[in-house]
């Protein structure tokens, strides 16, 4: 049996998503970080892998690979006012790429090597992040993919992975949220 | 040469070093004629290079080299550098090769250096096959993996120049986890500072800023497990030692071993991999593998570019006087437990790494200290915390500090004064 999707759903799952992750970048750049953390679902993973082909998180050595407690650790340290490297704190600047939805039938790459549950959508954008801290801008250049989930009026984020485009060159200190 | 550099030994006291020492161009360039060029150099790790043909590039100081296993099996170090005009013969950071065939007027070198291939022979002065082969350091020796390199061909040999007291540390370091072996991860976290290389090379020593410059890191790790653990302690039993030939090591491991444990708790799937882990090894084992999993819980310092700390090999690699980059490899255990190797790398990833809850900490600290050296009205910085309270150890060949005290810091400064005089033994 055929699938008969609807064009019009489509688009407007593919708007929902987009608009989704630019105001999850809009809370990043607000440096509102508990609220950001508190879009991850309970069996989230939040991963910036060194390789691209790397298709499972916990397959290689990663630059950040957090479950959900290591996530709210992670936003902790931000806020303790204790993080030196990000004392006083950097401002960050994402530029989003228009955002793709992609409809995946079965386990790929972009779905971290899983089967997408019931009202799962992978999302799919690049980005361009600025960073300013202590008189210093730079310019961080990546690739995101995201797992939505949906949770009736939103979603919540199952896996938001984060290739830098440099990630396997010797790179300055990132502590920052991507 | 600058004023400075020409007076090595005045940028060393007792117990401080000059701010010159980090700043000033012609130091720099002396080091990495003087220490690099005369003493060991740490590359890799013998696992780094299986095959015959596997060859890695890296530097040696500033030197681009390239590490290679020949079709004998034998590891040379051969410099990265045309003999015809300089190009670099390898450009990929590793790989497997026979031949290294330089790009720019395609002469052509075999992995042990000979060179095989000059295009139009004809015009070519005589026996220039005989004449450019790729520069080999006279000297590669390894110690339980660990491969070392010199362009000095009358360093003495790799063992006796580490000597007894630090190869001790060694041996604990590498048998951290049941006396297993270990190998190299294939990835590597490096990180780029805007710093001088001595700062990396004194921190990896320093039992005294642990509790400062990563509280927040401690601070996660109480609110997690419970226990409020910190690093440093005053007890007689953790020690900071120094070594002979700037060798040196920090041992809390009496007081830090089992947080160490209870961190490995906090980790992803910790508790669904440790009982899987229970079952696999049953429960002697179990134990073994848990206290080995988070590394040896010592720091060990080999003079000048290596040091040994949780479960990874870290390298420093100067590239001016000011920028340094700083890899961190993590080591698994041989042919061990899938679960104890995966969750040694969400150990690793939970602190290292350019993104980790501790190490940026460390490189924001050197960063700060480079803006203090801006300052000329102090020209000193101090490492005095200990000095004249140190005991001799049992064997001769070890000075015994406080795990807080600056006794590393002395040793590594008392063998740069010895490697940078005009004419030094190694
Ligand atoms: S520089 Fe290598 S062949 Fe000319
Ligand atoms: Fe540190």
């Amino acid at each position: 049996m055929t699938e008969v999707v609807d064009p019009a759903a489509e688009w407007s799952v593919t708007q929902r998503c987009a608009q989704f992750v630019l105001d999850e970048a809009e809370l990043l750049d607000q440096r509102r970080l508990e609220e950001w953390a508190a879009l991850f679902t309970e069996d989230a993973v939040y991963w910036w892998p060194m390789d691209p082909a790397q298709v499972v998180p916990g397959d290689g050595l990663n630059i950040v690979y957090d479950d959900r407690a290591r996530l709210l650790d992670r936003v902790s340290r931000l806020g303790s006012g204790l993080a030196f490297s990000d004392e006083p704190n950097s401002a960050t600047n994402h530029v989003l790429s228009g955002v793709r939805v992609l409809r995946l039938e079965q386990a790929t790459p972009l779905s971290a090597g899983r089967s997408l549950g019931p009202g799962e959508h992978v999302a799919v954008a690049r980005g361009l992040i600025g960073r300013n801290r202590q008189g210093n801008t730079d310019t961080l250049h990546a690739r995101f993919v995201w797992i939505l989930r949906e949770t009736g009026e939103s979603f919540g984020i199952v896996m938001k992975r984060v290739d830098l485009l440099n990630a396997r060159d010797p790179l300055p200190v990132l502590t920052v949220l991507l | 040469m600058s004023d400075l550099a020409l007076h090595p030994e005045a940028l060393v006291s007792e117990d401080g070093v000059h701010r010159e020492i980090y700043r000033d161009p012609g130091v720099f360039a002396l080091e990495m004629d003087r220490i690099f060029k005369r003493t060991w150099v740490f590359m890799a790790h013998e696992s780094e290079l299986t095959s015959n043909g596997d060859y890695l590039t890296s530097r040696i100081g500033t030197d681009p080299v390239v590490l290679v296993r020949g079709e004998d099996g034998v590891v040379r170090v051969l410099v990265n550098r045309c003999r015809h005009r300089a190009a670099i013969v390898c450009e990929q950071p590793a790989g497997n090769a026979k031949s290294f065939r330089c790009q720019y007027h395609g002469w052509t070198y075999r992995n042990d250096g000979q060179l095989v291939g000059v295009p139009y022979p004809e015009r070519q002065a005589p026996a220039v096959r005989e004449r450019l082969g790729l520069t080999a350091l006279p000297r590669v020796e390894s110690y339980r993996g660990l491969i070392f390199a010199s362009f000095n061909p009358d360093v003495p040999p790799l063992t006796e120049h580490l000597g007894p007291g630090v190869i001790d540390y060694i041996d604990r370091f590498l048998d951290q986890c049941l006396g297993l072996p270990l190998v190299a991860h294939p990835q590597v976290h490096r990180i780029a500072m805007e710093a001088n290389w001595k700062l990396q090379l004194e921190n990896g020593m320093d039992g005294y800023h642990a509790g400062f410059t990563h509280r927040s890191f401690f601070d996660v790790m109480q609110r997690r497990t419970g226990a409020s653990v910190r690093y440093a302690s005053s007890l007689p039993t953790a020690t900071a030692r120094a070594f002979r030939n700037g060798h040196c090591a920090i041992d809390p491991e009496t007081t830090s071993r089992k947080p160490l444990v209870t961190r490995v708790k906090t980790l992803p799937e910790a508790t669904e991999r440790l009982e899987s882990l229970r079952r696999e090894v049953g429960e002697d084992e179990y134990e073994g593998y848990l206290a080995g999993l988070p590394g040896a819980g010592i720091n060990v310092g080999i003079f000048p570019n290596l040091q040994l700390i949780g479960i990874h090999i870290r390298r420093i690699e100067p590239l001016s006087v000011d920028r340094t980059v700083v890899s961190v490899r993590p080591l698994l255990i041989d042919g061990g437990p899938e679960d104890v190797n995966w969750l040694r790398l969400r150990y690793h990833e939970l602190f290292y790494g350019p993104a980790g809850f501790g190490q940026p900490d460390d490189f924001e600290m050197f960063e700060r200290v480079g803006t203090g050296l801006d300052d000329s009205s102090d020209e000193w910085l101090r490492f005095e915390r200990g000095r004249g309270e140190e005991q001799p150890g049992d064997d001769g060949d070890t000075l015994l500090g406080n795990v807080t005290d600056e006794t590393p810091q002395r040793c590594q400064y008392r063998q740069w004064i010895a490697l940078m005089a005009p004419a030094s033994g190694a």
